[in-house]
């Protein structure tokens, strides 16, 4: 390569990676493309939130939740259920028909299951454990 | 497009010498040790994916985790393997890739090649569970610029410029990613102060950037509870400093003796982030530590306080209302350029200083100053010779020049130095496509 071609190259790629870290914005998405960045991470600070999840045994005494104070779940586990979360709640937020078969591992036999929505402030529900929390629809 | 890679180079011309070239071989020497030391950290993260830590899976989580399996495009092939098999294989890949690389790199692209993919499939594969981490990420980047690195034979190289220029090239998107960052953070705040929103200049803004990761993740860290206990702007000062901080990085790139300096606190932003809202960036430390904390092209003797005294006096200097402690100060311009000698003309109408002169780029002074500056011979642009009281020369070229001539003018033009410090490369892409198109 004689280093004329890094000379072209090197340039160009950091054009097109700066361009690249755009995608999700232009998109609206959080999609990224790896192993390009997305930059919008962190960009905002949160002014209230709204989190869904799932509650087993809503009410009882072993209530407990999918994603919520689950020590339980491996990395790899907390990443999907998460992610297969999204989609359900986007699928939920768009009238579409919520499809659990990917969560069903995730379900404790013999338990209820409810789809759920946590609403509050972040820091009061970190610090005091204050939030509320929304049925939004019985799964099981 | 060729303007704007000709200018890209041409940036790292720092006071009529390009740092790429100027005492090449010793820089290259500290390179070169540095991508070694990168190539052997990389082949200590490929043994660490085969023991138990908590930044990447277990091998045996991921084995028993094929249910959870979403790949990404990087690593799609893999359903059509064994799933345990393939599992062994990307480890495998990356382990021996880069023990290969950590022996032959300086001799074969094809082993630089090797590891970079090797990595790039690992990095894919722990990803492919519904949700991408970024600690990896920049490693993943360097190994694919650094496969651009000339081969060495017998370990040295003639002509270094060409291994400088692809380290350079990686140290400047190591810190365009920062840059990328602070960009949309600084864009957040304007967004969200403007729709009335708490910004990060809200003084609770620090605690909810906290709140939030210890509430997806159900951790507290180390001084997450004691800033969620007690809010404060002091919280929201350090959260913009670190947007700063971030934002100017890629300004640095061409800065080569603040890289110290600014790899310092690069670092310093990781660990408190770290510190407070958790995500470990370990691998980032390592890459920017190497890259830009350990750079080549920063040759100072002093310490990295010394950096910091230095940056601090030129911020100074440079919104000093007392003149500048020049001797002589001579405008070398194109007298062919109709635009260049209307500048001239308005520059002249102003009260200047005797020591101000100004000379035609066809001159017998210019061919001197050429004579000992050969790196201006190729660029295009009015430049600027400052010989201080102590007789430093001080050279500037293209938007640099154009800006510190009309702070000269006017004190209040000094502020338009702040746009020039937001991205110096964009205003010399602008002047350079500006001169091609002149009259």
């Amino acid at each position: 390569m004689k280093g004329r071609f890094a000379y072209y190259f090197i340039p160009v790629f950091i054009i097109i990676y700066f361009a690249i870290s755009f995608y999700p914005i232009i998109r609206m998405t959080n999609a990224e493309v790896i192993p390009f960045f997305s930059f919008k991470l962190y960009s905002k600070i949160p002014n209230g939130f709204e989190r869904y999840d799932v509650a087993f045994n809503l009410g009882e005494k072993d209530e407990h939740f999918l994603l919520y104070q689950n020590t339980h779940l491996n990395g790899l586990q907390w990443r999907r259920y998460a992610a297969e979360l999204r989609q359900i709640t986007n699928a939920y937020e768009n009238n579409m028909t919520v499809k659990l078969d990917k969560l069903e591992d995730a379900f404790p036999k013999n338990q209820t299951a409810t789809l759920v929505r946590f609403k509050g402030d972040y820091i009061e529900a970190v610090r005091d454990r204050k939030y509320q929390l929304e049925v939004v629809e019985q799964l099981r | 497009m060729l303007t704007v890679i000709h200018s890209f180079w041409q940036r790292t011309i720092v006071n009529g010498e390009s740092f790429l070239v100027k005492e090449g071989q010793k820089k290259f020497k500290r390179a070169k040790s540095i991508v070694g030391i990168y190539y052997f950290i990389i082949f200590c993260i490929a043994l660490q994916c085969f023991g138990i830590n908590h930044l990447t899976p277990d091998w045996k989580v991921l084995r028993d985790s094929e249910s959870l399996f979403s790949p990404l495009w990087t690593v799609r092939w893999l359903v059509y393997l064994d799933w345990e098999l393939a599992i062994r294989l990307v480890l495998l890949f990356f382990f021996s890739a880069s023990l290969l690389n950590l022996i032959f790199w300086q001799r074969y692209r094809l082993v630089r090649v090797l590891v970079f993919l090797s990595h790039l499939f690992y990095l894919s594969l722990i990803s492919s569970f519904g949700k991408i981490d970024h600690f990896m990420h920049m490693m993943v980047l360097s190994s694919f610029m650094l496969i651009f690195l000339p081969n060495l034979k017998q370990g040295a190289l003639e002509n270094p410029t060409p291994f400088l220029r692809v380290f350079f090239g990686n140290q400047l998107l190591i810190l365009l990613s920062y840059s990328s960052s602070g960009l949309f953070k600084l864009y957040g705040i304007l967004d969200q102060e403007l729709r009335g929103l708490n910004s990060a200049l809200s003084p609770t803004a620090f605690g909810q950037n906290i709140a939030k990761t210890s509430f997806a993740s159900n951790q507290e860290f180390f001084f997450s509870s004691f800033i969620l206990e007690n809010p404060g702007f002091v919280f929201s000062v350090l959260l913009v400093l670190g947007y700063l901080i971030e934002f100017l990085s890629a300004y640095i790139a061409f800065k080569p003796k603040v890289h110290r300096t600014w790899g310092l606190s690069l670092i310093l932003l990781h660990s408190g982030i770290l510190m407070t809202v958790g995500p470990d960036f370990t691998h980032q430390i390592l890459v920017v530590g190497l890259f830009i904390f350990f750079s080549p092209f920063n040759l100072n003797k002093h310490s990295v306080w010394g950096d910091f005294i230095t940056i601090f006096n030129g911020i100074r200097n440079t919104f000093n209302k007392v003149p500048s402690p020049y001797k002589k100060v001579t405008v070398f311009y194109d007298g062919e350029c109709l635009l260049c000698h209307r500048f001239i003309r308005y520059f002249s109408m102003f009260d200047l200083p005797d020591e101000f002169s100004v000379a035609p780029q066809s001159g017998e002074a210019f061919n001197t100053f050429l004579t000992k500056y050969p790196a201006l011979e190729k660029v295009d642009s009015i430049m600027v010779l400052e010989i201080r009281n102590d007789g430093t020369e001080i050279i500037r070229i293209k938007s640099g020049a154009v800006l510190w001539i009309v702070g000269q003018l006017k004190w209040i033009f000094r502020i338009l130095w702040l746009f020039y410090a937001i991205s110096p490369l964009f205003a010399d892409m602008v002047y350079d496509l500006f001169a091609k198109h002149r009259k």
